[in-house]
This record gives C-alpha cells, structure tokens and sequence, in this order.
C-alpha cells in the first residue's frame, strides 16, 4: 500500500508543473451577472452617453474562452436589441490585447499580477471594470455582484474615490461597498 | 423608508423603464442564488453542491460516485446489489433513511424508503446535486432523516442539451441525451438514458458451502429513464420521470449465492408533479404542487439454491424460487406560502399524502418438481392491504436581525394514520463575522417513520411489528466557512446526533425498536488554488457512531478522505484526479471476523474537448486496489455469511463521447 501512495503522489508531482490552475466557473452566476453587468455599466456617469454602441470586452485567458463564449452569448441572448439607448457589442480580449475603447471590461479568472495589470489599465482609462468573483476587487477590479441572503451590485469604494468614478444614485444605494 | 428614496432615484432617472427593473433583477438574483444554493453560508445547514461540469472532469459517471466525493458519506452495497448511501455513520441494512429528489420531487419509496435505484444516473443528464448533511424533517419530514440529496437534471433548467454515450472495460454500456424546446413562454425538455451493465465475478467463500466449490455472483442490470420537463409562463411546472431496473440478483436474495440462469428483479418508479408557483405581489409568493408516484418492484429471485450444495442429498433438486409482485400508489399535494415581511422570510405550508400499496402477491415454486413458481403465500410476504394517510403543518421563518446575524425558527407537525405523530423542530443561528467568515449553530430534531415493509411485512427475513415507533434524532451542529472566493474555501463541521428508537432486525427476522443511540463526528474541507498553477480540493470526515451500551455501530468506517485535482493541460486538454480513502469498517457484535480493511482507489481521467465536442478516457482504481464492501453475518442456517464479504470490481477504464447541443 505505501509503495502504490508513492506512486500516486509521484505521478501527481510529475503531472503538476504541466498543468495550468483550472477554476470552475458556475454558468447560474454567469447568468446573473450576464443580466446585471450591463444594467450597471449603463448606471455609470463615465460612459459616452452620445455613442449608440455599448462595447463591453470580456477578458479572459486562453483556456476560459469557452466560459467567456457563454459569458458573451448570455449577454447577447439578454440584450438583443438596445439596452436604453444603445446596442450592446460584446467581444473577447486577452490580456495581452487590451482595448483601449471599451466601456467597460468583464474580467474572469488571471493570477493576482495580471488582475492588477487589467485593474491598473481601466482605471487609468475610466473604463469600467467588473469581475466574475468578487475576491478579483482586492486587486483593484471596480465592481462585481455580491450574492449573500439577497443580491447586491457591489462597489470599489477605494477605486471610486481614487480614479473619481462616477454613478447613479440609483445604483449607489442598492449597492453594497467593499 | 429605503423603498421611497429607491423610487424617487428611480423616477428622477426616468431614461428608460429598463433600467428600473435593476431591482427586479435583483431580487430575481437573490431566489435563484438561494434556490440554486449559491448562498450556501447563508443557509441554515450544511450544505453541499456539486456540479456536473466538474464532476465529470474528475472522472464521475454517476450519482452514486459523486456522492463518495462528499465529507461524512460512504457508499456500499447490500448482497442482492442494491446500493446504499450512508450518511454520518447512520446506517440501516434494510431502510434507506435519506430523502432522495430529483427536481425537488421525493421517489423514496414507502415499502423501505427505497432510492437506490435512482444512484445510477449518468452525470451527463444532470445540472447538480445538492446535499443536505444533518437532518431536514423540519422543511422536509419522515425521510429527511439523515439528511437530503437532490440530483438537478439538465432538462430542469431547459439549458443546452447533451448526448452521450460511455462504455466500460468490466462490460457497461451507458448512452442518453437532454434536449429542449423552447418558445417564448413554454419550454419543454426531455431526456433519456439507457444503461446496460454485464458483469459477474468467481467467489468461494460462503459459509454454508462445505467445500471449496465456487459460485458466480451475477451483477447485470439494465437502467431506462425517461423524463419530461414543462414550464409554461414561469410558473407552472409538470414533471414526470419514469425509471425502470432490471437487476440480478448479485450475490443472492436472502443471503444465499445464485447459481446460472439467475433470476431478475425489475423496479419501477414513475413520478409526476404539476406545480403552480405564482408572486402574487413582490413580497409573497405561492407555491402549490400536486403530485403521483408510484413505485413498484415484481420479478423472481433465487433464495435457496440447494443445487449448489454439496452433498445434494436430502436437498431437494430444484432450487427455492420465490416470486413477487408489489406496487405502492401515493397522491400527494404541498401548499406552501412564502412571505417578506420586514426583517422575516415566512413560509408557512400543509402536506397531504396518500399510499396505497394493495394486491402484493408472493410465491415459491416446489423444489422436488420444478422452478415454477406455483405455491401461493398467503398475505404475498406482505400485509393484504397496507394504507397509510399523512397530513403535515410546518413553518419556518428567517429573520435577518441585522448585517451579521441571522436567524432560522422552523416547526414541522407530522401526522400519520398508521404511525406515531411527529413534531420536528429547528433552530438556527447565523453570524456573518466579515464578507468572508460565517458561522452557524444548530439544532433539529427529524424522524423516520416505519416503512411498510417493518410495520408489516409477514414473512422471513422481512417480519414486521405494527407496534414500531418512529426513529428520531436530534442533532446539534456547528458549522464554520471561510469563503475567500467562489474557488477558494474551507468548512469545518463538527456534528453531534443522538438516536431514539433505532430500529433493528433481531436474530428472528423480526423488527423491533432497539437501544438507544450517539453519533459524533467532524467534517473538514477545503478548496484552494496553490502557486497559481493547480487547484486543491480535499475533504476529511471522522465518525463515530455507538448504541448506549457503547458498542460502535457496524459497519461503519470512522475515516474517510477524498482527494481531487482538475486541471487544464491547454484549452482543450483536461486531466482529473480522484483519490478515495475510506478506512477499517467495523462488524456486527456477534461477527468475530476481523474488521474489514481500509481501502484507497486512485482514479485518473483525461478530457479532450473541441467545440461542442468532448471525449474522455478514465481509469478508476488505477493501482488495482482490493475494494470490498461488508457481507453482513447470516443466521448461520437459514443464511450464511460470505466470510470475504463483497468484492468490487478493480481496476477499469472507459471511454465516453458526448455532443452538447448549441
């Protein structure tokens, strides 16, 4: 028995330095945020209010374009037509490819350094930045949805006030504040 | 106060009606993440969601090994085939004490809480599977016992259907398909599956075998479901789902090894729930479900086969057949209101149930002449007609107190026309200590009523006593969870449960109320990425289960440990790990065999995918290792013990393809 354990864990260090993290992404939540992303982008005093397109870029990494394909056809399915006045065009990025005219990225799973570097590079660009978990906002992602006993839009307080993001006060009371 | 500043932003807003819905998307965010257990640190239980996507990149085809990978529960298997889930080191030989649904609709049958007849279905047909650990009758009454399973099908949800089919190196064969039509406001799903499982293992150990012949035990079963979905405006709902099984008859019925040409044994279970489920305003909600199931199991079995025994003589030379035929009617209805008020979530709800379960019929053949079975029994094993009414009241509420605590009063009232009364409370207490941190403490009583087959089944091995009282349990918990991302958490469950009534079968067949007795145990799991390149989740559970007089409960291991890693190599390439550890298990008091050994099984699976395209290959039990489950002690002459208890199969691979519809 003891000689097979040190097989197994053999076999499992000499697997792991090939393997990339893989998160499971849960599509109940890719629902909901799928509806409520761009409700809270068009809540946001940043975006062009004069363009009659919504550019919303999904962010992701090579190995989580399946979930960003749903990501992106659960906010197509939901806003066909326009959301207010404008068309919503979702498209996919990767990190290396950021686009500068984006209204607002939809950031799934990256390490820490690279959560900054996305953070970092909204920010400066007031493009609005929202994450599929919550935990992305310690790295500087302004918003995500906050699933308690109720649901909530959930704000970067810091962020606000250090790149001066500006919202609703529609928006400002429903959410909760990190 | 809160609501008329929301509405005076809102109309100061005005620039489109859309975007005042935001609260409406809201609130419909909050029911689903509570009906989907998104929020599962705001429940008042222990609560465990698997979901199918990722059980499948581990290399789990089925219920049954999905729920190995949950803390506190280990799988088995009795002699005839039929496979068991033990919950918290509560376990019965004859009863299944766990409430089993599929789309929150109950198929435990009254005859012995049977489910397992549902463990096989495939993982491609289902969405998740919700777990409940710890009792539940307070919501949930008689079956919720030990605790509550709900296997979410694909069809439920009327997403992107599937077709699969998987085959397997010890002779399964599995395919099925989930598909739905969708317009406007009807949504229709159906799916299917058909599984065919060949395979039979050499065995010589049987203590009434004078020598070393061997036998065969014959494990064959073919599975056919068949399901629909309807939803028609968001709020009403029909489901039916129909499962048949044909099974053999394993290592034998009644505690004796079959020989060739075995006999099947088919069980049916059909159910049906139309549902109206309508907000009459924003802050209450109705739910109304009324529903059929019927549950029925007919078919032969081999309970003594005297051909096999050596010397022949006196024995007779035809085996002892005997032949059955049972079916259980229950009509059903579930009203049930939910109501915000203030600081309250209210539910307030009645049960009515009805069984019926007539015209069971049981016969045996005449050894000396032939394996017909012409020899009727009077009362079919059974009491003539067995009829049994339920009427239940409960209620339970949710009071946020504030940001950080939280509440749970709940009270259910059983009654039964054939049973003892039951009256199951709950308290709960939730404190959210930051975003990330909760705890919960608990209380709550549950009850299993006796099954048909204990009150009143009339023949041996199965002799039932109408003056049984229901089992009860009360159990307090503790439950702690830190929640640093939607990948990344760790629970720690300690649990405390005291047993009233157990009941037993005793050396007569018979089924009586037995001593008294405590469960104790710790639950811990976690999940986390490390270094940024894998994810670790692992889970650990010690249990321990004894009657007053001190004596562990059999069959029931104290350690058991799951380890699983899913990884993706590229985009396309995926590979799972499984590694199971369940440890010694303990015996019945009067078996002086030694504890039956721990065991590990290291599975690996590997997962391509393309498009809408995904092919596995797995490998379970990859180092081959010896994986038995406990044969319980026979009588010593009407049943023997197979003395090296249960063997299961070794090492096995298989190969699946699956298409996901767009």
């Amino acid at each position: 028995m003891a000689v097979q354990m040190i097989k197994v864990f053999l076999l499992l260090y000499l697997l792991l330095p090939l393997q990339l993290f893989a998160i499971h992404y849960n599509s109940t939540i890719i629902e909901i945020e799928a509806k409520l992303f761009p409700k809270m982008i068009m809540l946001s005093e940043d975006i062009d209010k004069n363009t009659t397109v919504l550019k919303i870029d999904i962010i992701a990494h090579k190995q989580d374009l399946a979930y960003a394909r749903e990501f992106k056809e659960s906010i197509q399915a939901k806003y066909p037509e326009k959301l207010i006045n404008k068309v919503v065009k979702v498209s996919i990025s990767k990190l290396g490819s950021l686009n500068e005219e984006a209204d607002a990225f939809i950031v799934l799973d990256h390490t820490e350094k690279e959560l900054q570097k996305i953070a970092n590079f909204a920010n400066t660009r007031k493009i609005l930045s929202f994450a599929y978990d919550p935990s992305y906002m310690d790295s500087g992602i302004l918003a995500a949805i906050y699933i308690g006993i109720s649901t909530k839009p959930y704000l970067n307080k810091e962020i606000i006030q250090k790149y001066n993001f500006t919202f609703n006060p529609y928006l400002l009371e429903l959410s909760k504040f990190k | 106060m809160k609501k008329l500043l929301l509405l005076i932003l809102a109309l100061q807003l005005l620039a489109n009606e859309k975007t005042f819905e935001l609260l409406d998307d809201l609130d419909y965010a909050s029911k689903i993440s509570t009906k989907t257990k998104l929020n599962i640190n705001k429940t008042p239980a222990v609560v465990s969601v698997l979901y199918a996507d990722e059980l499948q990149k581990l290399g789990i085809t089925d219920v049954y090994s999905a729920l190995e990978s949950v803390p506190g529960i280990e799988v088995s298997m009795d002699i005839a085939g039929a496979k068991q889930i033990n919950m918290r080191g509560n376990k019965s030989l004859v009863t299944d004490k766990l409430k089993f649904m599929v789309d929150g609709i109950s198929i435990n049958a009254e005859l012995s809480g049977a489910n397992h007849f549902y463990l096989n279905m495939p993982i491609e047909n289902i969405e998740r599977i919700e777990i409940i650990r710890g009792p539940a009758s307070a919501l949930y009454g008689s079956f919720a016992h030990i605790g509550l399973i709900n296997v979410i099908t694909k069809a439920s949800t009327y997403k992107n259907g599937v077709v699969f089919a998987r085959g397997s190196s010890e002779g399964s064969k599995n395919i099925g398909f989930t598909q739905h039509l969708s317009k406007k406001n009807i949504k229709v799903a159906l799916s299917a599956s058909y599984q065919q499982n060949k395979n039979s293992r050499e065995y010589n150990s049987y203590s009434l075998l004078q020598n070393e012949d061997s036998f065969t035990s014959y494990e064959d079963f073919t599975d056919k479901e068949l399901g629909i979905n309807i939803e028609l405006y968001e709020d009403i709902t029909l489901v039916s789902k129909y499962l048949e099984q044909h099974t053999q008859n394993y290592f034998g019925y009644a505690g004796w090894p079959i020989v060739q040409d075995p006999k099947k044994l088919k069980h049916t279970s059909f159910v049906n729930e139309l549902a109206y489920a309508p907000e009459l305003t924003k802050e209450i909600a109705l739910d109304m479900k009324i529903g059929y199931k019927e549950y029925s199991v007919v078919g032969d079995s081999r309970l003594h086969p005297y051909s096999i025994q050596n010397p022949k003589p006196p024995y007779p030379p035809y085996d002892l057949i005997g032949s059955g035929d049972y079916k259980e009617e229950t009509f059903y209805a579930d009203f049930s209101l939910n109501y915000d008020l203030s600081i309250h979530n209210l539910t307030l709800g009645t049960y009515f149930a009805q069984t019926e379960a007539d015209g069971t019929t049981y016969s045996i053949n005449n050894p000396s002449v032939s394996e017909q079975t012409t020899v009727d029994i009077d009362g079919g094993g059974l009491k003539d007609i067995m009829h049994r009414t339920q009427y239940a009241l409960y209620f339970s509420d949710f009071i946020t107190l504030n940001e950080k605590w939280m509440a749970n009063v709940g009270l259910r009232y059983d009654h039964y026309s054939d049973a003892n009364n039951a009256c199951s409370p709950k308290l709960a207490l939730l404190y959210a200590y930051s975003e990330k941190q909760s705890y919960k403490l608990m209380y709550q009583n549950s009850f299993r009523v006796p099954t048909f087959l204990e009150f009143y089944g009339t023949e041996e091995p199965y002799k039932g006593n109408e003056s049984l009282t229901s089992e009860t349990i009360d159990t307090l918990e503790f439950a702690y969870r830190y929640q640093a991302s939607y990948n990344s958490w760790i629970n720690l469950n300690l649990f405390y449960s005291k047993m009233k009534n157990f009941i037993y079968r005793d050396a007569a067949f018979e089924f009586k109320n037995g001593l008294d007795g405590i469960a104790y145990g710790t639950e811990l799991e976690f999940k986390v990425p490390i270094k940024e390149k894998f994810s670790l989740q692992a889970n650990y559970s010690y249990i321990h289960s004894e009657d007053e007089n001190e004596k562990l409960t059999p069959m029931v291991a104290n350690h058991l440990a799951n380890l699983m890693l899913s990884f993706a190599i590229t985009q396309n390439w995926h590979t799972g790990t499984r590694i199971r550890y369940v440890g010694a298990r303990s015996r019945e008091e009067a078996d002086s065999r030694e504890k039956l050994k721990a065991y590990s099984s290291f599975d690996q699976t590997l997962t391509f995918s393309v498009a809408n395209f995904l092919v596995q290959a797995s490998v379970k039990n990859l180092f081959d290792q010896d994986v038995r489950y406990i044969a319980p002690l026979g009588n010593g002459t009407a049943s023997g013990t197979y003395t090296d208890d249960l063997q299961q199969n070794g090492r096995t691979f298989w190969l699946s393809a699956q298409w996901r519809f767009k």
